[in-house]
């Protein structure tokens, strides 16, 4: 199972982080690769069908419009979201480690979900839970 | 589904927030100037209408209404000349301005302050007295039209002052990015406000310095807009 990381968390060091431990769970994270930096919202299916990805790994979005074309260009794309929420930064800061463990505490729950999806998923990812949405039932919600 | 929704879900056009509009276009724009603008009917129809807990969402197309009226003001015309032509030249412009075929528009000023638009067919539109008036061709607002016209057949227009940022209504739905990724300003400046320029710059080597301190400045400047 492909993960692909969008532009906002395609670090190599966390990469190499995340797949130090996702091989256990049957997953491998890919970078977005170096062309398809700056895609356009219409061309996710075609990004992620050519990584052969299920689900993208991005940060949680304060903005309106983004939430919007984000989940519109996932339905699009049937592919999932794993959505990660960053911290307030007084309290926690994000740094590798940070991102590493975020994602790593939750990937059997993350994997188990993807491969039982059948439909666009948003899976939030919070300190002690992950938080399960379809994505049309949350743009459902946002253009209400 | 209705219209709008439709509208909405429309790929390519953008979603923007009037607080979001008036960010991309600082400094001279504010919330307050968008919101006047909306309710008096010179940007057109949002793609939807806000009210209590809901914020009315524009296009990308509006975004550059918005931008074109403020030059109109900045044209040196005199304001109370310029607001009721502005009324009556957004119909004639921004029609033109969004047709699928092009024709430059030209604009005209007279001694006294009056407004002529004209097309490059040689057709001319005389604004208030209906009369032909020629003197001088008012060439910046001419080139602005034109710039206008290339941003929005990309659908991306420049951020002033900030040479690296953008916003493109095809990428993440117009939120200002850096140009040629789809890396947030927002998600850059919360990094750099947690880690420090350096960590960013290791953790995300494709990066550079200068992008990366752009987005952390144009964040700083429009958290109060934000807000």
């Amino acid at each position: 199972m492909i993960i692909l990381m969008d532009e906002n968390l395609s670090s190599p060091a966390l990469a190499t982080n995340l797949n130090t431990h996702a091989k256990q769970y049957g997953c491998v994270f890919h970078l977005l690769p170096q062309h398809a930096m700056g895609f356009d919202d219409d061309d996710l299916p075609e990004v992620c069908r050519r990584e052969g990805a299920v689900a993208l790994l991005t940060n949680n979005k304060e903005d309106f419009g983004v939430e919007v074309a984000l989940y519109r260009a996932l339905i699009k794309a049937g592919v999932s979201a794993i959505v990660l929420r960053l911290p307030n930064p007084q309290v926690e800061k994000p740094d590798l480690a940070f991102l590493t463990s975020r994602v790593v505490k939750h990937l059997r729950k993350i994997v188990r979900e993807l491969e039982n999806a059948n439909e666009s998923l948003s899976l939030t990812v919070r300190k002690d839970r992950v938080k399960v949405d379809s994505v049309q039932e949350l743009l459902r919600q946002r253009l209400m | 589904m209705d219209r709008s929704r439709k509208e909405l879900l429309a790929a390519g056009e953008g979603v923007y927030t009037v607080p979001q509009i008036a960010r991309i276009l600082q400094p001279k724009m504010t919330v307050y100037k968008v919101r006047y603008w909306l309710h008096k009917g010179l940007l057109g129809e949002p793609i939807r209408w806000g009210s209590r807990g809901r914020r009315h969402l524009l296009s990308f197309e509006q975004l550059l209404k918005v931008r074109t009226i403020q030059r109109l003001r900045d044209s040196g015309l005199p304001l109370q000349r310029i607001t009721p032509a502005i009324r009556k030249l957004s119909s004639y412009i921004f029609e033109h301005l969004f047709d699928e075929q092009w024709y430059g528009l030209e604009f005209y000023h007279s001694n006294r302050g009056a407004v002529a638009v004209g097309d490059s067919r040689g057709m001319v539109i005389e604004v208030e007295t209906g009369q032909r008036i020629l003197p001088g061709t008012l060439s910046g607002l001419t080139d602005y039209m034109r710039k206008t016209r290339e941003d929005w057949e990309r659908r991306e227009t420049d951020i002033a002052g900030f040479s690296r940022l953008v916003s493109n209504a095809r990428i993440l739905g117009g939120s200002p990015t850096i140009r040629g990724t789809r890396v947030e300003t927002s998600f850059v400046a919360y990094m750099v406000e947690s880690l420090g320029a350096d960590d960013v710059l290791e953790l995300y080597p494709r990066l550079d310095r200068e992008a990366v301190e752009q987005a952390a400045r144009f964040e700083e400047r429009a958290q109060p807009l934000a807000a």
